[in-house]
Formats: structure tokens, C-alpha cells, sequence
């Protein structure tokens, strides 16, 4: 395991340094949201409302998915650059020739990616409580939803992202591996989301909270286990 | 001696490109392998295919009776990559690698200091050619490999570079195979010449 902390801590660090990844993730990302938060009425993510605005019911409906389209985007574009760097100058081969089982360097490139991911909601989301105004006991509810839609995320971010490196059409693949498999989580996600937002509990939601957690075992399993044929030719 | 890297009639087809015919090796412990050829004529892709990291389209090559890619902790690789992170300095990228290898994480400065490297607090991003090649012919000697595949070592080295990588390649204990089309100073117990068997 010190193995596949070393992996997340250099990319941390490299990152820190280069500032190749989180700059254009989180200037997309927080101009996504800001964007899309516009065009929900002003205050209507606050649950109860006093003297209901219009339209706060459907947009309080429509905030998960809003927060999490924006993610997803925001998301790709820094998934994609994380896997490019390895591959530039073929660095990848670097952790291959190393005595180091693959499933590790699949972990340490997730945790790696974990961490941007929520770095990047870290950016995002105080717009999207500032122009939305949830109520603040959201909070802790919304941050949970985050954390474990990351798990899932970063896992196919990482596994598809280093896939479609190895592919001539990089640009095109990686959306249509990650999109796709992204469907269940973000689906999960942003029913959560929306849920908490109607009651304020997630009362009601545990399928999606099973779909979600279901979701991130196979997906950090797959990854760990399927990382090694990623990686050989 | 028994013998410890074979090769045997080991190819590489890209699609319909042939990129090595088949070649054999055969060496005992503490040989030395000179590969040369000219650009193009298969070099990169037989150390690749020594070093595991592409599977042959023909043939086999085993090390001490064993696939490549289950030995990798005895072999030091040095490709056309130096497989540095040019973010890090010199010294923080042999450190990761000493955590990769398991090993202290003071091998890092000694390997530097073994090829003379002295901006080794300088992001590799930052290094000239040859200080990043002397980083990486570290990189390749950090875990004290048994098997050292060097392909083109001397590229971007100056003088003083050259001579220090020649002694180091002279003083290697291990089995070596260097591919380079200069082959000026290398003593080789065996040569392969790819440029009589090119495409």
C-alpha cells in the first residue's frame, strides 16, 4: 500500500508544481455551475420556503442534476489530463518496469484523481450554495453524497482514462467509455442530491444510496483487477 | 555457464510493418550484448522486447528461464524516455522510485551522485539533455539491477557524460545489452548487427 501512496502523493505533488490539471478543471467547473445556477430562481434550493418562489419545487427537482452535469464535464476534463501525463514521454512504462502490482498504481492514480474531484467540488459547490441558498443542515448530506459519488468516479476516470491513452483516438474514446459508465453514479448522485434538497433527509433513498455504493465496489474492483491488461500492449 | 537471457528467432510485426526479424541472443552471466544497426533498424524494439514491454509477434525471450515482465526488479531499463516527471526534481524523482522498488529512499542521492548529477534539486523539466539522460541512467541503476538494457545511453551526454556512463557500463558485474549506433568504447563479449539483418 506505501507503493500506491507514493503514486498518489507524487502526482499530488507534481501537480502542485505544474498546476497542469486543476486550473482549467475548476475555472470549467465553477463557470458551469454559475451558468446553470442562473437559470434556477433565486433562493429556491432553501427547504422549507416561507412564501414558496416560483418555480423553487421544479428547481430544487432539477439543482442534483444541475451540480452534477457540471461536475461530470468539469470532471473529464481533468480525468483526461491526469491519464495524459503518465503516458507523455511514456512515463507509464516508468511504473511498469517497477516491481509494483498494477492493482496499486490503479489505487494510487484513483486516490490521486479522488482528491482533484473534490477539490474541484470544493470550488464548485460554494456557488452552488450561494446562488441556490440550500438550508445549511443540507450540508453535511450534500458533502456525503459528494464523497461517495468520488470513489466511483475517480475509479472509471482513472481506468477509462488510462485505457483511451493507449488508443489513437484519445479525444473521442475517453467520453465514450467514461460517459457512459458514469451513468449509474451520476444518476444516484443527482437523485440524492434532488431528494435532499425536496426533504431534506434521505428518507426514501436508499436504493439510490445502494445503487451508488454498489456502483463504487464494482468499479474500484473492476478497475484493480482489470488494470493490469490496461496496462500491457 | 548457463545461460540467462535467451532470445529465440524473436519478432515484432506493427500490423504489416515488420519492425525486427527474428533474432536470436544467447548470453551467460556478465556478458555484454552490443546492438548495432541503423536508426530504424529494430534496436528500440528488441530492448522493448527484452525489457517486456512489448510481447514478440514471433518467437520468445526468457530471462533466467522466465518472461521478462516476471523479472522486472532485476532489470534496469533506459529507453528513449527517461521516464522522469519533469513537475519533480531529480532527487524527488529517484525517490518515488526508491518507494516503488522498496528500497531507502537515501538510494535516490547516491544513484545521482553516482552519474555526477549535480542539479539534482532542479525540476527534470528545467535539466538540459544530458543532465536529464545522466537522471535517468540513475533512475536505471537505483534498484542495482542484474540485467541493464541501455538503449542509446550516450544521447545528449557531452564528453565528461559519455566517458562517466562508459565506465559505469565497463563496471557493471551484471549482463548488459546496449543498443547504439556509435559503438566507440563499449567492450562487448558479443555483437549483434542489425544493419546486415534489417528490413
Amino acid at each position: 500500500m506505501k507503493q500506491a501512496l507514493a503514486i498518489a502523493a507524487k502526482d499530488l505533488r507534481s501537480e502542485i508544481r505544474g498546476k497542469e490539471i486543476a486550473p482549467a478543471m475548476l475555472f470549467f467547473g465553477a463557470t458551469l455551475i454559475l451558468l446553470l445556477s442562473f437559470s434556477l430562481p433565486p433562493g429556491s434550493g432553501r427547504a422549507p420556503v416561507p412564501i414558496p418562489v416560483a418555480g423553487a419545487v421544479a428547481a430544487r427537482h432539477v439543482a442534483g442534476t444541475l451540480l452534477w452535469t457540471s461536475i461530470l464535464f468539469a470532471a473529464l476534463i481533468g480525468l483526461g489530463s491526469s491519464a495524459a501525463i503518465e503516458h507523455q514521454g511514456s512515463r507509464i512504462e516508468g511504473l511498469i518496469m517497477a516491481p509494483v502490482d498494477p492493482a496499486l498504481i490503479f489505487i494510487g492514480k484513483a486516490a490521486a484523481n479522488f482528491v482533484f474531484l473534490t477539490l474541484l467540488e470544493a470550488v464548485m459547490l460554494p456557488v452552488f450554495v450561494i446562488l441556490l441558498d440550500p438550508a445549511p443542515g443540507l450540508f453535511p448530506g450534500i458533502l456525503l453524497v459528494l464523497l461517495m459519488a468520488n470513489i466511483g468516479l475517480s475509479s472509471v476516470g482513472t481506468l477509462f482514462g488510462t485505457a483511451a491513452q493507449f488508443s489513437t483516438s484519445k479525444s473521442l474514446v475517453l467520453p465514450l467509455l467514461i460517459f457512459p459508465s458514469c451513468v449509474p453514479i451520476l444518476l444516484s448522485a443527482s437523485q440524492l442530491t434532488s431528494g435532499l434538497m425536496m426533504s431534506g433527509t434521505f428518507e426514501g433513498q436508499s436504493r439510490w444510496t445502494i445503487l451508488m455504493l454498489a456502483f463504487d465496489i464494482v468499479y474500484v474492483t473492476l478497475g484493480a483487477v482489470t488494470f493490469e491488461f490496461v496496462l500491457t500492449e | 555457464m548457463n545461460s540467462v537471457l535467451n532470445a529465440t528467432g524473436v519478432g515484432k510485426r506493427f500490423g504489416r510493418v515488420v519492425a525486427l526479424r527474428a533474432v536470436d541472443i544467447d548470453l551467460t552471466e556478465g556478458e555484454t550484448l552490443l546492438v548495432k544497426g541503423p536508426n530504424g533498424s529494430g534496436k528500440s524494439t528488441l530492448l522493448r522486447l527484452l525489457a517486456g514491454l512489448t510481447r514478440p509477434s514471433a518467437g520468445s525471450v526468457e530471462i533466467e528461464g522466465r518472461p521478462p515482465a516476471t523479472v522486472r526488479r532485476s532489470v534496469g531499463y533506459l529507453g528513449h524516455d527517461p521516464y522522469l516527471y519533469p513537475n519533480l526534481t531529480a532527487e524527488e524523482n529517484l525517490s518515488f522510485y526508491s518507494k516503488l522498488y522498496g528500497l531507502d529512499e537515501s538510494r535516490g542521492a547516491a544513484a545521482l551522485s553516482s552519474v555526477g548529477l549535480e542539479k539534482w534539486n532542479r525540476p527534470v523539466g528545467q535539466l538540459s539533455k544530458g543532465d536529464t539522460q545522466r537522471a535517468a541512467i540513475a533512475r536505471c541503476l537505483l534498484h542495482d539491477p542484474r540485467y541493464l538494457l541501455l538503449d542509446e545511453p550516450l544521447t545528449g551526454l557531452d564528453r565528461s557524460g559519455s566517458e562517466l556512463v562508459l565506465e559505469l557500463m565497463r563496471s557493471f558485474s551484471g549482463t548488459l545489452v546496449v543498443a547504439t549506433h556509435l559503438d566507440g568504447g563499449i567492450k562487448a563479449s558479443q555483437t549483434l548487427d542489425l544493419g546486415t539483418e534489417a528490413i
